[in-house]
């Protein structure tokens, strides 16, 4: 009811954050070398209700592609936002607004899902100001 | 460090822009628009043309503009320097006047009239952090804009996406996605399309350039009959597709002359692209229209 207010970082914030991983998810390789996300199902009253009434997996599976695990695999806590876009441009040979857009949208869809949290510097005494965590 | 400069082209708009300087904002067509550049940081150049009905005085159109960023800078409570005709010219326009100002950001414009194709241009170029001066990079922008074609033939380019359409096809749509350029073109009755698709080795690892195309662009052939084949094309490897238009009525084929349709696709290694050609058009232009293909720069 009073969730926190979301930060919005402005655009150096952004591209000089570092994205890290939840350590608390569940992640696989699939034969090509994909990363594979395993996602446990909520465990409440409700959703164990409405699962065995739907019949729901207990798990449920996220597969990144190629290009999605590049940028998943360099999501340390050491790249910086930006340093993943110059190897994104590097790499696929992408105009560097596409890059960005591409990389931006993708960051943003990870950290919406708690699969990424992003480390800004210079706030909250250089800890991680916004990390979500998956139960 | 030495900045590396690129040709920007959009709606016959021609001029060099620092090859860092990315297209944002798009609007309007061929008679009316506006598109603006910016860099990593900050917008740095926006465009904006219009042909108008009579003809128009650009000290006039100058005086509107300046008047519009002197309530901006009132309403923002910043001081605005406004200096005219500053010696930066463009010189294959009929007329053109320079100006610059500065309030919380630094600007040098120019704005033309072409006898040729009657539009008139603003350009407004906006100060960066480093490298060149403003006027510096304002008076090469400047010296480099072209608002026609050239040997009869439109310059597009951007997102390091280059290539040439005859003169008198214009713009119909545009599709600007991340990683896919797709762009349609007509000229009575006569249709052209160019796209250009990014991340070509991870789409083609599980599948062929026919059946990308076909999940891409699934009505592409639609209403024609085609045939493909496999050719070489600048030491890339193609496909075309040849077809003619679908005519169900026996009534119809002998009122309707036939069209003919030729696409190729290609992928190219170098720039890890797959670029796309298509003309629809008559059989009396089918040559030249072919020839096209030969207008589209794949690196």
């Amino acid at each position: 009811m009073f969730g926190r207010k979301k930060q919005v970082l402005s655009r150096e914030q952004s591209l000089s954050a570092r994205p890290v991983r939840n350590e608390n998810l569940t992640v696989s390789r699939d034969d090509d070398g994909n990363v594979v996300i395993t996602i446990p199902r909520r465990k409440t009253w409700w959703a164990d209700a409405v699962a065995r009434l739907l019949r729901m997996p207990d798990k449920r599976k996220i597969a990144l592609d190629e290009v999605g695990t590049a940028v998943w695999d360099q999501c340390d806590g050491k790249h910086t936002v930006e340093s993943i876009i110059d190897n994104f441009v590097e790499k696929y040979k992408l105009n560097r607004r596409e890059a960005e857009v591409s990389v931006f949208a993708f960051f943003k869809d990870l950290t919406r899902r708690g699969f990424v949290g992003l480390v800004v510097d210079g706030q909250g005494n250089g800890k991680k100001s916004r990390e979500k965590r998956r139960k | 460090m030495k900045e590396e400069w690129s040709q920007f082209g959009f709606h016959d708009i021609t001029c060099e822009v620092p090859a860092d300087w990315d297209l944002t904002h798009i609007e309007g067509m061929y008679e009316k628009g506006y598109v603006r550049l910016d860099d990593a940081r900050s917008p740095r150049l926006e465009i904006r043309w219009e042909r108008p009905f009579r003809r128009v005085s650009l000290s006039r159109t100058i005086d509107k503009h300046i008047k519009l960023v002197t309530k901006e800078a009132r309403r923002a409570r910043h001081e605005l320097r406004v200096q005219r005709d500053l010696r930066l010219t463009a010189s294959s326009f009929e007329e053109c006047e320079s100006f610059s100002y500065k309030n919380h950001v630094e600007a040098a414009g120019l704005a033309t009239r072409c006898g040729v194709c009657r539009r008139v241009v603003i350009v407004r170029v906006f100060a960066g952090e480093g490298g060149q001066t403003l006027r510096q990079t304002a008076a090469r922008i400047f010296q480099s804009l072209r608002d026609h074609s050239k040997e009869g033939r439109s310059r597009w380019s951007l997102y390091g996406f280059r290539f040439d359409v005859p003169e008198d096809f214009r713009l119909v749509s545009s599709d600007l996605k991340t990683g896919r350029l797709l762009f349609d073109f007509a000229h009575k009755g006569a249709q052209l399309t160019v796209c250009r698709a990014g991340l070509a080795g991870v789409v083609l690892k599980d599948r062929t350039l026919s059946q990308w195309l076909e999940q891409a662009l699934p009505k592409f052939f639609r209403s024609f009959v085609v045939e493909k084949r496999s050719e070489e094309f600048r030491s890339h490897s193609s496909l075309v597709f040849t077809g003619r238009y679908k005519l169900r009525l026996r009534l119809a084929r002998l009122m309707i002359r036939p069209w003919f349709l030729h696409c190729r696709v290609w992928h190219c290694e170098r720039s890890d692209k797959i670029c796309v050609f298509r003309v629809i058009g008559r059989q009396k232009d089918k040559n030249a229209l072919e020839k096209c293909v030969d207008l589209v720069y794949c690196h």
